[in-house]
């Protein structure tokens, strides 16, 4: 019961901060409605997108894993939905930064 | 397990409508605040940022089905199942990614995929072959979305099913015609977060009342070790292979996807597509317990109706969890229903503004244009529900889904990618591929179809390419398309659609 309780709590408060950062990139993206044009890409600085392609497809392959390996997992798994949430969270905050100006 | 009790019919009419009218109210505050014209409609100003564009791809790519079907492979083949199930999934939209850069430095002012097509081969046939598979792509997975939510919605309250359809497509149908692409971003990014968060607790509240993971992992070590192994060579040849080309036929065909790759501001492009593949992977990782739980406690094929897809719900109901988290599983699939459907609908509306109207109606002014754009979402819901109302066999639909998303797959690459495609190889690629296909899929069975329907939508192209002389300059086409704004001008018209 206490991994379920620590989730529900943990989920109430990913909830609310999410739900928080949803709010403030809506008042954004208002404000730009009204504002400026399309902003022009600079693709000079793409960067290499593999490692992150195969650290995500590994990092999913090792979730499975983890179920195969010990029972105390299955505990933990279900928090990385959470995780996840969390995870957009820090999407909308990077988006905030100045260099995310710059093409990722 | 205990005997199954359904919840009450109210509690399941209370949430479709509950999170119908939340959906409406935030469609309503978006259309008000920043939905001016067809191009804030349908492209969303090119303004979408990375949370909003992670949180809505996520919400488009989960299908109701995915949640009821991850669990449904594990049901079926223990972990294995699960890993088939789901690692494809996140791939086929993590591949997505250089996909969308490459095609929005070539097309920078973009909206949809056909209109590409139709510029680059200059053929209106090509455009219209790739509209009309795009357009039956996304009616499919509307109808495909319906069933996950009549199957939950039945097997937990004991809802009608006809009527579930009608009221589900009614809502989404109202919302969506509201604010376009805009909406389905934010109310996606929000149906995110009611997938996301309330699944790892309800699934951790399952296996609190089973008495833990210890005895589930044991049964299954019991029943048969290969349960718990990821590597059974089983699922992959069963279903693996199948559903990878599949999905990745159903990602790369998907409007949905496209508009966004044209709507997300280019700095964030490639990370939309990335963070939404890696952090979706959760999603089907989590519900797949629940088809574990099942598969332990000797749940059979018979008491679930002969179909796997109802494992989830149907654990969930059996455990005896209180009302509030069966109703919060319910929820989730709604979510995941409600996103999809209206991420269909937004891209819809761009296909048939752009490859319908503007072509076929060259005097038609802004504010007609921005109604019947908006008319259009209505339309194809009134499609949508007189096709389940005809009752066509939802299996089929799947089958013939699939063979189209995968005919369109290598053809669609092969225009973003390859200079040597040429129009008549993209529509032949695709008309040949259906045809043969089908048949070959008729006779010998789903696996020996969909390797027909990629090896002949991959040789015709290809060989029409090599014969032919000609080789594309992209760099030329990305010149040419700067100097010509036509589309654009016609679809930014703001103050005559501000008074549609």
């Amino acid at each position: 019961m206490n991994y379920a309780i620590t989730a529900s709590i943990l989920a109430v408060i990913v909830a609310a901060a999410y739900l928080y950062h949803v709010y403030s990139a809506l008042e954004v993206s208002i404000r730009e409605s009204h504002g400026a044009q399309e902003e022009d890409a600079d693709w000079q600085h793409e960067a290499s997108i593999d490692y992150r392609v195969l650290s995500s497809i590994a990092g999913s392959t090792l979730l499975i894993f983890l179920l195969s390996a010990a029972p105390v997992f299955w505990w933990l798994v279900p928090f990385s939905g959470i995780a996840a949430a969390v995870g957009i969270i820090v999407a909308f905050r990077l988006e905030r930064r100045p260099e995310a100006a710059r093409v990722d | 397990m205990q005997q199954a009790e359904l919840l009450s019919p109210t509690t399941g009419w209370a949430l479709i409508a509950g999170l119908g009218i939340f959906m409406t109210i935030i469609a309503v505050v978006v259309r008000l605040r920043l939905v001016r014209n067809t191009k804030d409609y349908i492209i969303a100003n090119r303004k979408v940022g990375l949370g909003f564009g992670v949180g809505a791809v996520i919400a488009v790519w989960t299908w109701s089905m995915a949640i009821v079907m991850s669990a449904a492979s594990a049901y079926t083949w223990g972990l294995s199942g699960l890993l088939w199930f789901t690692v494809p999934n996140g791939i086929a939209i993590i591949v997505l990614a250089p996909l969308a850069v490459r095609l929005r430095k070539i097309v920078p002012n973009g909206y949809t995929i056909p209109d590409y097509v139709r510029k680059r081969f200059d053929s209106p046939l090509a455009a219209g072959i790739a509209t009309l598979v795009m357009l039956v792509a996304l009616l499919f997975s509307i109808l495909i979305n319906l069933k996950g939510t009549v199957l939950v919605t039945s097997a937990v309250f004991g809802l009608d099913q006809i009527a579930v359809l009608t009221v589900v497509l009614v809502i989404v149908t109202a919302y969506s015609y509201l604010g376009g692409l805009w909406t389905s971003t934010i109310t996606g990014t929000i149906n995110t977060l009611l997938i996301l968060v309330p699944l790892a607790v309800i699934v951790l509240f399952a296996l609190d009342a089973v008495g833990g993971p210890e005895g589930v992992f044991t049964s299954l070590e019991q029943a048969n070790p290969v349960y718990l192994s990821i590597f059974s060579a089983e699922a992959a040849a069963a279903f693996g292979l199948t559903l990878s080309l599949g999905l990745l036929g159903a990602s790369i065909s998907d409007q949905s996807f496209w508009q966004k790759a044209w709507a997300v501001k280019p700095q964030h492009l490639s990370r939309t597509f990335i963070w939404g593949g890696s952090l979706f992977y959760p999603i089907p990782i989590v519900a797949g317990i629940l088809g574990l739980v099942g598969l332990a406690s000797g749940v059979t094929l018979a008491e679930i109706g002969g179909d796997a897809a109802s494992i989830g719900p149907y654990v969930l109901v059996r455990l005896g969890l209180p009302a509030l988290l069966v109703a919060l599983y319910v929820l989730v699939v709604l979510n995941a229903s409600y996103s999809t459907i209206d991420g269909a609908f937004a891209a819809i509306s761009s296909l048939i503004s752009v490859n319908v109207l503007v072509p076929l109606f060259p005097r038609l002014r802004a504010k007609p244009l921005f109604t019947l754009t908006k008319l259009s979402i209505v339309l194809f819901g009134i499609a949508a529900g007189a096709i389940v109302l005809s009752g066509w066999d939802f299996v089929s639909l799947v089958l013939l889904a699939q063979a189209l998303n995968a005919s369109i797959l290598v053809p669609l690459l092969l225009t973003i990618t390859w200079r040597r495609i040429t129009g008549a190889g993209f529509s032949w690629g695709i008309v040949l591929a259906v045809v043969i296909g089908l048949t070959v899929r008729w006779a010998y069975g789903e696996l020996a179809g969909i390797l027909t329907i990629t090896a002949v939508s991959t040789l015709v192209p290809v060989a029409l390419g090599l014969l032919s002389k000609r080789e594309f300059d992209f760099a030329d086409f990305t010149r040419r398309l700067g100097e010509n704004r036509e589309i654009e001008a016609r679809i930014n018209d703001s103050a005559a659609a501000q008074q549609a």
